[in-house]
């Protein structure tokens, strides 16, 4: 208990977070060995699956771009927040860090419920979703504003008083964890950890496009979160991946830029400026709908 | 459970532990004042062959103390204002604020720091922190008493000799009689 209440230096912070970052790296890269070595024993191992997993590691590459460019400013306006408008500035102990990473989880399921809510955000995160396959390196598939809106919902964060550097962190912890979730070598995990917690196999469920697991486990870390929110489903049948339709390419470009290319498409055939709005705000299933009814 | 119930169900959760979070410095204070040491400086005048200074010249601070990172400063000030000078806990003749600098970590970012006034001297308690003794020619005067920006006072943390091992730093904010801030002192003590 008092090693919670130590307090710990803005300096070790953000040590432990780069630490993190280098470090899950080479796990990650070791396990999808792993992941890829199965799939070859299993006989499903493809040159489609391999192109597609280099294309997300592509994506990754082009986040990091980005990152370097606009990192600085993202922390930049974190600490200005901090500094100028912060209700109160917490120590950065064991307790503050915990805190943080539990409500660092809870924004990340608004955050993932609103990515999956409107055309804008979706533009983005249905790169993330487009692949027809479910191994490690679709964690790492990226769309161009990945990095843009988490911004806004951990800023309450920042209001609240958590040093930016342990919000940060604690972003990071929960990447991390999901990381681990992109998986089909995992089954089911013991009932007490499926009941608390995110594992692949609700992750599954997620990235499914069967009709009853649409829109469900938007968890990070806690499944709870889902659960007690109503967006939860059970993997009960096979699940199937990707986005309709499909966008059957392994072009790192084609699959960095579609979300937006479609919905810039959109915009441009849309009727009038009330259904322009609509595809910026409306769930996907919307435009899908209105498309469906034209035909 | 419809969204709006949910927004209202994660706004309250996150308000319960925001809570908890910021009543936990409570926690760590009331576990550190149990590892007070007062009779650090007399174990000290033992190791060094000095005579044992008798209990007068020894002073006591009475205030708020926390193991905290130095930037998060300014929560501790809003602390003590909250603790001491908002419910009238300070004497009334109160000449000087006084903050000890303890258990510096190495690269002078967190501290074990107390801001409080000199205790009076009949009434040790276990609460009080004990400041360094003066006069044993280990300390050195950073900034003499003065008028300081923020800056100048922050510059006068340069001027520690880090080849040596520090044990404390001690402002001393001088009040006038009115309450206000006159001057400013810092001094380091070494090991």
């Amino acid at each position: 208990m008092e090693f919670m209440s130590q307090a710990f230096s803005e300096a070790s912070i953000i040590f432990t977070e780069s630490w993190v970052n280098n470090n899950f790296l080479v796990i990650a890269t070791a396990l999808f060995a792993v992941e890829l070595i199965r799939y070859a024993f299993k006989k499903k191992l493809s040159w489609n699956m391999v192109g597609d997993s280099a294309t997300n590691l592509i994506t990754l590459s082009f986040l990091l771009v980005t990152i370097f460019f606009i990192g600085l400013a993202y922390v930049a306006a974190f600490t200005y927040v901090f500094d100028n408008f912060s209700l109160t500035q917490l120590p950065i102990t064991g307790w503050s860090i915990l805190g943080c990473l539990i409500l660092a989880d809870l924004a990340y399921y608004w955050e993932h419920r609103f990515f999956h809510s409107n055309g804008l955000a979706w533009g983005t995160h249905s790169v993330h979703h487009s692949s027809p396959y479910f191994n490690i390196s679709v964690a790492y598939r990226f769309g161009p504003l990945d990095w843009f809106f988490p911004f806004f919902f951990h800023l309450p964060l920042i209001l609240m008083g958590f040093n930016p550097f342990v919000v940060l962190l604690c972003e990071t912890l929960v990447q991390v964890f999901q990381t681990l979730l992109h998986t089909e070598t995992v089954r089911k995990l013991p009932k007490p950890i499926e009941a608390i917690f995110n594992t692949p196999s609700h992750h599954r469920v997620h990235h499914a496009r069967n009709t009853q697991y649409l829109d469900k486990n938007y968890a990070g870390i806690l499944i709870i979160w889902d659960r007690m929110f109503g967006t939860f489903a059970r993997e009960e049948e096979p699940v199937k991946y990707g986005v309709y339709p499909r966008i059957n390419s392994i072009n790192p470009f084609k699959v960095y830029f579609h979300g937006y290319t479609k919905l810039i498409k959109q915009l441009w055939q849309a009727p009038n400026w009330h259904y322009r709005f609509k595809l910026l705000v409306k769930p996907p299933v919307w435009a899908w709908k209105q498309e469906q009814r034209r035909k | 459970m419809k969204l709006f119930a949910s927004i209202l169900t994660a706004s309250a959760i996150t308000g319960s532990i925001w809570g908890l979070v910021l009543f936990q410095p409570a926690m760590a204070e009331s576990a550190k004042q149990d590892e007070l040491k007062p009779d650090v400086s007399i174990a000290q005048a033992h190791t060094q062959g000095e005579k044992k200074l008798p209990e007068i010249e020894r002073q006591y601070l009475n205030g708020v103390t926390k193991n905290i990172a130095l930037e998060s400063m300014s929560a501790l000030w809003g602390e003590f204002e909250g603790e001491w000078v908002k419910q009238n806990k300070l004497p009334e003749k109160l000449d000087r604020i006084v903050v000890l600098y303890q258990d510096l970590n190495s690269d002078f970012t967190q501290a074990k720091v107390t801001i409080g006034y000199i205790a009076p001297e009949y009434a040790p308690s276990k609460d009080f922190i004990v400041l360094p003794l003066m006069g044993k020619g280990n300390e050195d005067l950073l900034a003499s008493r003065g008028q300081y920006s923020v800056s100048e006072f922050i510059d006068a943390w340069g001027r520690i000799d880090f080849k040596k091992s520090v044990d404390a730093l001690v402002e001393v904010h001088y009040l006038s009689p009115q309450g206000q801030p006159e001057s400013s002192q810092l001094s380091v003590y070494y090991k």
